[in-house]
């Protein structure tokens, strides 16, 4: 690091505004942002959606929206200045040349209707000039550089045919196939599994090693920062805030919304508390902003916060922010906040884990298996699935996209007709199959779904108040119109929502927002279970910290029981009571949450510990990443069973693995004696 | 994985998707070229000639490309010259174009999990295969053309 | 450090304490009062252009209708008398006569509103039958594997090969020129809306309502149809510019409706043979039909953008 502080930059830009022009308003998305580069570095950049992060490195390549343009400051790459290009031609000697980027969705990189080997081959021949022939074979090579097996046959397909993965490990393919110096990823694994998230991210790392790349990674995801990231540059609402080595942004935040950011992650909650979460949104930048972007955000902003702006103060060598904290006159109240920061901590103890001994059982699920035709193949997306949910507590239900988990969650909901098999039963009531108009009313006021979605789940078309209403239409569970819209109004005050809101449309609120208006959908109608399809998988990291505190305050007031479906173990640790993995259609474990980390006995579950990304750079760095292959497993002479190992604690393996993990169970029994 | 078999039929299925289509194109701009010229004349006789002198063309056409994959030089024939390469997809500022009316509108303009079905793309193909389709493809356009000078009365 | 330059000079001690945390302004929602059609509306009706076109179109339509109800003259009558032959522009006849002596400005609005009509036969039929296949195919994945088959088969024959040779083997009429045209472009809607339905279909707020118990025609018309008239308008309009075009390319290349029929590539057609001589025979009602095809392209056009709710601002 100190070397590179003698290190010229290779690209640095300063003061950079960057404004947009829409419908006659001026939108000023990035306002004097600087940041340089140094050669074979990692660079993150975090912050809320809607800061200006892909937009402030979007525009290194000239990749703004035509409405967009640089208005100020410059951009200085080897002794270029990028802003006085203005032609594409100019644009085409840097951009994927010098600076490749890679989206977080694949397909803006990718042409739906050439194969990917032809796409890349493109790149090649049109960079280095090399004969048609030469470049697929090249091609080929990258494809397997990046760990595409079978590249040959995988040259000729579409990118259709390719798993979000692979897609991003194809975009990954057609970037580096320039050779260029710095490549930047947006949001690279945001969409992405853990598993594959750490994959890709260790690809990136191998390739940086290999070509010395500089890499920028844009996220908002801590975790990933954590483990990939020499320094890092927050930032909120256009402007770097904080810029520093990893650590000292991990372990030293300066600026609060630094602080915020990483005291909303629910890695770092306590069971049984509120996460701390940052209110409202970043702010809208058609407004012109006075003093301190985050100050009306910030509830221990000071004074001065609303009227100047803060300079960039120097924390040490390498560690900058931009907050009025730092001033010597902010020293009084910088050293009370920090007082009161520990006070609290220490008072914090965590709630005492769900009492099974008395616990109902609400629900039964018993050999479920989920059909689907797709074409003339049959496919199982969930095979033989047996669980219980008590009365009371959270099961979370956590696996890979594709596991089948939505599905399972779906099926109690009934929302696949003849395609399901096995029984499930609420209350010891069989619920599949055909129902009476009578019982399918008493379900739906029983059982209600929050979705991941918040842009998706709601109709765009509709109002706020037939939105939430809906369910009321369809049993008439009103008296009258008067009664109708005071329900509706308890339950969005009940959710945190202003009544004003009522005759609006969901596209004017935000993604928290509209998430509450979502559960107040399903709490309108009273249920006792709520299966939860990742309702927080979709949210930037405050957000989540909102949405997250809001179920667990509805699941205390209305004794509520949550199916709660997730991918990322880390969250699904501070909300649940029991955790079940899924993998491929089938439950491979299920046992209360401590338990399942302290000890985790499935290969599969191991992985997923192993991958999922935790916010601190030591932990991240010295982690060692688990993969798992369903080929390990000997299942054709002694096929798995369901079984209960430890009391509560099932797992699915055939006679000769019990024996192992029994022999593991005792092992640490016996570690722990000692 | 997949196996060879699996892919040779692939290979072969796909490949003759690709000669209707290909044909297809030519037997539109041949007929439009045909149609062009009897409007001309005005006279619905030579439309149907014009059929058989394209179908003729076509015929040539393929004829002599299938010579130029064996081998023989036709003098003055060169290969066209090589156009510059474009820009790769993924560097392109500009990626979505103007909304096509649903008759312009080609698979190409749908991004849908139905591509890989619809669409048949030549760089699926290595040179050889993707000559031999080409040749298939002209002799069927001739063939095309000629049957329907048979049908068409004037 | 430059920065450090521009620290106002004195800074107020006192300022340097909590400031009162205001709930509601940290919770601004930042958006004013929404509704997608306004906005549509509005969106689509800032442009000048579009403002324009849309005035031009419907005045032409309102013309073309009740031009033909209003007018005594008869666009077919040929006059006997040759001095009354290809006249040019004046008040009698505001765009001439042609070699005939018929006026060309009533066979342009009677042509105008052959041509609109059948344009409008055909857009209702692309994208009525689009739209019901496109339903049908897309809450049914079984049918995949049909459609996508009919879609390859019929897609990959270009539009130019449907038009010339139904002219040729049924000889050109209204019938076989509505069924050349519309022949192609229903599979191609019907997949259009086949992805736009399938995704409604698995969206989470289609399956909320599900969740919720909501019958199926409240689905239908709250959920799924709203989603789709845009696209139906959109669709439609950029039908009619083709269909209007189809009919001239038939004219050129002299497969063309009976010449007693009235429409603009007839019109266009007879004017193309005395182009040389007296230009304004052709030129006029091409000038209607070009600004015909322009208009409903561009505002087809305009429109999807202005339906999309990205644009809304």
């Amino acid at each position: 690091m100190e070397q590179q502080r003698k290190q010229e930059p290779i690209l640095s830009a300063k003061d950079v505004r960057i404004q947009f022009n829409l419908r006659g308003q001026i939108l000023t998305a990035v306002r004097g942002a600087s940041l340089d580069l140094y050669e074979g570095e990692t660079l993150a950049i975090v912050g809320e959606s809607g800061c200006g992060k892909s937009v402030f490195t979007k525009s290194f390549i000239g990749m703004l929206d035509k409405n967009g343009r640089v208005t100020g400051g410059s951009i200085h790459y080897r002794g270029e200045e990028l802003t006085a290009y203005t032609t594409e031609q100019e644009w085409l000697k840097v951009r994927g040349k010098k600076i490749a980027m890679v989206f977080q969705d694949p397909m803006t990189s990718l042409n739906p209707v050439r194969t990917i080997g032809e796409q890349i081959t493109e790149v090649i021949t049109w960079h280095f000039g090399t004969e048609h022939e030469k470049a697929k074979q090249e091609a080929i090579e990258i494809l397997k550089k990046v760990g595409i097996s079978d590249a040959e046959v995988r040259y000729r397909q579409y990118p259709g045919e390719f798993s979000g993965g692979m897609r991003q490990r194809v975009v990954i393919a057609t970037a580096i196939a320039c050779r260029p110096e710095i490549l930047i990823c947006d949001e690279p694994t945001t969409a992405l599994d853990v598993t594959v998230q750490a994959q890709i991210l260790k690809l990136i790392k191998e390739l940086q090693q290999e070509y010395h790349m500089t890499v920028v990674y844009i996220t908002h995801d801590l975790g990933v920062v954590a483990n990939v990231a020499d320094r890092v540059s927050v930032m909120y609402a256009g402007q770097i805030v904080e810029h520093g080595l990893v650590r000292e942004i991990f372990h030293e935040p300066a600026h609060p919304y630094t602080k915020a950011l990483l005291q909303s992650l629910p890695q770092l909650g306590v069971k049984g508390h509120e996460l701390y979460s940052i209110k409202g949104t970043p702010p809208n930048l058609f407004k012109e902003i006075r003093g301190d972007a985050f100050a009306p955000r910030n509830p221990r902003a000071m004074e001065i916060d609303f009227e100047e702006e803060p300079p960039m103060f120097q924390i040490s060598e390498t560690h900058w922010a931009k907050t009025w904290l730092l001033h010597p006159l902010a020293e009084g109240y910088r050293a009370k906040i920090e007082a009161e920061d520990a006070a609290r901590k220490d008072k914090i103890v965590p709630d005492s884990p769900f009492d099974y001994s008395h616990a109902k059982k609400l629900l039964q699920v018993k050999d479920l298996s989920v059909n689907f035709k797709l074409g003339a193949k049959q496919f199982k997306a969930v095979d033989t699935v047996s669980f219980d949910i008590y009365k009371g507590e959270t099961l979370s239900l956590v696996g890979e996209s594709g596991s089948g988990k939505t599905t399972i969650g779906r099926a109690i909901m009934r929302i696949y007709g003849s395609n399901v098999e096995g029984s499930i039963l609420y209350e010891g009531e069989e619920i599949t199959g055909r129902l009476s108009r009578e019982k399918a009313k008493d379900l739906h006021m029983e059982m209600q779904m929050i979705f991941q979605d918040p842009m998706a789940s709601l109709n765009e078309r509709a109002k706020v108040d037939y939105i939430i209403s809906e369910g009321l239409y369809n049993y008439h569970l009103y008296e009258d119109e008067k009664d109708r819209e005071r329900k509706v109004v308890a339950i969005m005050q009940e959710v945190g929502l202003s009544q004003d809101f009522i005759t609006r449309f969901p596209h004017e609120f935000s993604g928290g927002q509209r998430q509450r208006i979502g559960i107040a959908r399903s709490l309108v109608m009273g249920p006792d279970f709520i299966v939860a399809d990742e309702p927080i998988s979709a949210l930037d990291v405050s957000i989540r910290a909102q949405v997250i505190n809001l179920l667990n305050k509805m699941k205390k007031e209305r004794n509520l029981t949550y199916l709660f479906i997730a991918h990322d173990l880390s969250v699904v640790r501070f909300i649940s009571d029991r955790i079940a993995v899924i993998h491929k259609g089938r439950l491979v474990e299920l046992a209360p949450c401590e338990e399942l980390f302290a000890q985790p006995l499935h290969p599969y579950t191991k992985a997923l510990l192993s991958a999922v990304p935790y916010p601190d750079p030591d932990v991240e760095r010295n982690k060692i990443l688990l993969t798992y292959d369903s080929r390990m497993h000997s299942y054709e002479t002694d096929p798995p069973v369901w079984t209960e190992i430890l009391p509560g604690h099932f797992i699915l393996a055939n006679r000769q693995e019990i024996a192992i993990y029994q022999k593991e169970i005792d092992d640490a029994a016996g570690r722990r004696a000692e | 994985m997949m196996q060879p078999d699996e892919e040779l039929n692939r290979t072969k299925s796909r490949s003759r998707r690709l000669i209707y289509a290909l044909s297809m194109r030519y037997l539109g701009i041949a007929l439009v070229c045909c149609a062009a010229a009897g409007g001309a004349f005005r006279s619905r006789m030579y439309f149907v000639f014009s059929l058989c002198a394209a179908g003729g063309i076509f015929l040539a056409w393929g004829w002599f490309s299938y010579l130029a994959v064996t081998g023989l030089k036709v003098p003055g024939a060169g290969s066209l010259p090589k156009a510059r390469p474009d820009v790769p997809y993924s560097l392109r500022q500009k990626k979505r174009r103007w909304q096509k009316p649903a008759f312009a509108r080609t698979d190409a303009d749908f991004e849908d999990d139905l591509t890989a079905r619809t669409h048949v793309s030549e760089g699926e193909f290595d040179e050889l295969q993707l000559r031999a389709v080409r040749i298939r493809a002209r002799l069927l356009c001739s063939a095309a053309l000629f049957a329907l000078s048979l049908i068409i009365r004037y | 450090m430059d920065e450090k330059k521009k620290m106002p000079a004195a800074l107020d001690p006192l300022k340097f304490r909590a400031a009162v945390y205001d709930q509601i302004a940290g919770e601004d929602v930042g958006f004013s009062n929404y509704s997608y059609w306004r906005s549509t509306l509005r969106t689509f009706f800032r442009s000048k252009a579009v403002v324009f076109l849309v005035t031009a179109v419907l005045a032409m339509i309102v013309m073309s209708i009740v031009y033909p109800i209003v007018s005594s003259v008869d666009p077919r009558a040929v006059v006997v008398d040759p001095r009354q032959w290809n006249l040019r522009p004046s008040m009698d006849h505001f765009f001439g006569t042609d070699s005939l002596g018929r006026d060309i400005w009533a066979r342009a609005w009677y042509g105008a509103r052959n041509s609109f009509l059948l344009g409008f036969a055909i857009a209702c039929s692309d994208v009525g039958f689009g739209t019901l296949a496109g339903a049908l195919w897309g809450y049914n994945k079984k049918l995949d594997p049909f459609f996508v088959e009919l879609y390859n088969i019929i897609t990959n024959i270009p539009s130019t090969v449907y038009l010339v040779l139904l002219a040729y083997i049924m000889n050109t009429s209204y019938l076989t020129l509505f069924f050349a045209m519309a022949s192609r472009g229903w599979i191609v809607e019907a997949r259009f809306f086949r992805n736009r339905i399938l995704s409604i279909r698995d969206s989470e707020y289609n399956i909320a309502s599900r969740c919720l118990g909501t019958p199926m025609h409240r689905i239908a018309f709250r959920n799924i149809v709203p989603h789709i008239i845009s696209l139906i308008i959109m669709e439609a309009a950029l039908c009619i510019p083709y269909s209007i075009g189809s009919e001239v390319f038939m004219g050129f290349v002299g497969v063309g409706l009976p010449v007693d029929a009235i429409t603009l590539g007839n019109i266009v057609n007879q004017g193309r043979q005395s182009f040389t001589l007296h230009p304004y025979q052709m030129l006029l009602p091409t000038a209607i039909l070009c600004l015909i095809t322009v208009a409903f392209y561009v505002i087809g056009n305009k429109f999807a953008d202005a339906s999309d709710p990205r644009n809304h601002v």
